[in-house]
């Protein structure tokens, strides 16, 4: 850095800083300003999210209010098929069934140990 | 003790930061009287529009509280500060239209004949010096010879290529040699 670098640095050091003359109480106010725009989008979020949930909890109550009945005997009705399939299907066929199944793994494992051995 | 009573004008910076960061109004209406000088010069020289510089300051300010809980320690706010003017000021230019990665080579570097205040014999203040510059000269020069940044400093805030950096602050440099010494 040369001489006239350095006066250079010296005269930015030594130049006056403007007066506040105001800046301060603008800015504390703009600021004030921000955090209650900033309070009021918080609240006005708050309210639309309560708002929706409420609106959603209330037409759920409508649909199961209206519609809960005829559900919860279309889902007894559907229960009482399905007891009734499970009661007269053929127990001793699916025996037969998990029966071979059975044996035949048996068998494969059985010809496959004695085929390394 | 109620925030409302606490003397905040003997406050430490340290405090102030601390407080400011919890959102005391108060402590960062101190903060802003304690750092307005310093941030306003720098914006006006970068500017060179002193109303222009002060609207960018208060801007600088409003995003300053609205991020403090991104500031890490209260001794980085200085830094953390100019960072966020020197962007603050950028973003203004750019919508300007102002282009700083280029080289003007053409812009011929002032002689002691080019202005009728040399010519004169009038003394060239600081203030009036820089206004001569170029955007990015007036920029990379404060920054350097105002604000002690090195050229990769530079480069780190205001994301201009080095070359492009060190070209600013030499030519920029040369002209206020020039424009000074014949003052």
């Amino acid at each position: 850095m040369d001489a006239f670098e350095t006066a250079l640095t010296r005269a930015f050091a030594e130049a006056h800083e403007p007066e506040d003359a105001g800046f301060t109480v603008r800015v504390s106010k703009a600021v004030s300003l921000s955090e209650r725009i900033a309070k009021l989008r918080i609240a006005t979020q708050t309210l639309g999210v309560a708002t929706a949930g409420a609106a959603v909890a209330y037409g759920v109550s409508q649909l199961l209010t209206g519609m809960g009945p005829e559900l919860m005997a279309s889902l007894g009705l559907e229960l009482a098929r399905a007891h009734g399939a499970v009661a007269q299907s053929s127990f001793g066929a699916l025996m037969t069934e998990a029966l071979i199944v059975l044996a035949a793994i048996g068998g494969g494992v059985a010809a496959l140990r004695q085929a390394r051995g | 003790m109620a925030r409302g009573k606490i003397d905040w004008a003997s406050a430490t910076e340290a405090a102030l930061v601390a407080a400011s960061q919890a959102r005391d109004q108060t402590a960062f209406a101190e903060l802003v009287r304690r750092r307005q000088g310093w941030a306003r010069a720098l914006l006006r020289r970068m500017c060179s529009n002193h109303a222009e510089a002060d609207d960018l300051a208060q801007e600088a300010f409003i995003k300053a509280w609205d991020n403090m809980t991104s500031l890490e320690t209260a001794a980085a706010f200085p830094g953390w500060f100019r960072r966020i003017a020197v962007t603050t000021f950028l973003m203004a230019k750019r919508k300007q239209k102002a282009i700083f990665e280029e080289i003007d080579d053409a812009s011929p570097v002032a002689s002691e004949d080019s202005s009728p205040e040399a010519a004169a014999g009038a003394k060239i203040d600081l203030e009036r010096a820089l206004a001569r510059l170029s955007d990015a000269e007036r920029l990379c020069v404060t920054l350097n010879h105002g604000e002690g940044l090195s050229h990769s400093e530079i480069v780190d805030l205001t994301g201009l290529p080095l070359g492009t950096v060190k070209s600013h602050v030499l030519r920029g440099t040369e002209k206020l040699r020039r424009m000074l010494e014949a003052a």
